[in-house]
């Protein structure tokens, strides 16, 4: 009865209240309203841990095209290309929702990691900046940038942004195994003979 | 039997919100701790900033004079620093040519007067950060003499006065 008193003044207010959106009491009783971003988002979440990367690629895509500006389908359908080597359709993707939003430093910083993994370095660098721009205090997209950096080989920049965001000897072990990784990329030859 | 059915839906109504007031009650508690973790990371990374007293090529626009929005927050940092402490700013050369060195310095230079910072006494240098020092021949500007003692020079010898030390 308590409950019924509760949630009787609400509904007949709102059908008592002209201003109120017919559209909306429309759709609400319609049974064919269209699941709402969310819906759609956690449904994908679900087909996710249950392995059914069909399907849950299948929601995503039609959450990114009913909701265009809901960004988080398409950092997981990014994340979901990426997991199976689609490396340049998670590219698309999260340039498509850049377009949309171009502040947004969560889909800058998986760019740039998408960028950093074709060895588009450079431009990975590019992105991480940007989201670092965006959050100053964020830690992760100032490592994320020393890694672009030690790639480059632009050592001394890479080491002072590791140490910004780690003790100093952590930050040293991990300039070194980047200024490695680099060497490696950019004497092929002599890591060969080694 | 009716006054038991009340009192059970009565209950259930309290279980219900105080359910409800926990769930906001987490959910403001969890915001204050993402603040928190969020300032703390600020600070330290204000900190290392300061430490460093050093802008890098990647704090400006690609093959630009101008900073980038990061570039231009750390200054931020440092101007807020150098209002109050005198001392050195390193603004590293990497492969910039020389015109667009300087004008990068000049950038910076201009920055800290809008920010408020007596540029007099500040030494732009292409130092290292923290470090031994810098060849005297490489640096930019330097402090007037008569700036009243609080200067530090740019010579070998490395951090200055200004509280900024690694």
């Amino acid at each position: 009865m308590l409950l019924c008193g509760c949630s009787q003044p609400s509904r007949s207010s709102r059908f008592n209240d002209t201003r109120l959106d017919k559209g909306l009491d429309a759709a609400e009783v319609r049974p064919d309203q269209p699941p709402s971003a969310k819906t759609l988002y956690s449904m994908a979440e679900i087909l996710a841990t249950q392995g059914k990367d069909t399907e849950c690629e299948f929601v995503l895509r039609r959450c990114v095209q009913e909701h265009p500006r809901f960004t988080p389908a398409y950092n997981s359908l990014a994340e979901l290309q990426m997991r199976q080597g689609r490396v340049h359709e998670a590219v698309a993707v999260l340039s498509q929702a850049l377009e949309i939003r171009p502040k947004d430093p969560v889909l800058l910083n998986n760019l740039g990691m998408c960028l950093l993994i074709r060895k588009e370095y450079g431009k990975a660098l590019d992105r991480f900046t940007q989201a670092g721009g965006l959050v100053p205090e964020s830690e992760k997209y100032r490592a994320n940038m020393a890694i672009a950096l030690g790639l480059l080989g632009r050592q001394e920049e890479s080491l002072a942004l590791l140490e910004q965001v780690l003790p100093k000897d952590k930050a040293g072990h991990n300039a070194e195994v980047l200024r490695k990784a680099w060497q490696r990329q950019a004497h092929p030859a002599a890591e060969v003979q080694r | 039997m009716r006054s038991l059915g009340m009192g059970i839906i009565c209950l259930a109504c309290v279980l219900l919100a105080g359910c409800e007031g926990e769930q906001a009650g987490n959910k403001a508690e969890k915001n204050l701790d993402v603040e928190l973790v969020n300032t703390v990371n600020n600070i330290q990374v204000e900190n290392a900033i300061i430490t460093q007293h050093t802008l890098y090529p990647y704090h400006f626009v690609t093959d630009g004079a101008g900073l980038n929005e990061l570039g231009q927050r750390d200054l931020t940092v440092l101007a807020r620093h150098f209002k109050e402490h005198s001392g050195v700013l390193n603004v590293r050369k990497g492969e910039a040519a020389a015109e667009l060195y300087s004008a990068r310095v000049a950038q910076v230079q201009s920055r800290l007067k809008e920010a408020g910072v007596d540029v007099g006494r500040v030494t732009i240098s292409d130092g290292m950060p923290g470090g031994p020092g810098m060849p005297s021949g490489r640096i930019v500007t330097t402090t007037p003499q008569t700036s009243g003692g609080s200067s530090t020079s740019g010579s070998k010898g490395g951090s200055s006065s200004g509280a900024i030390t690694r």
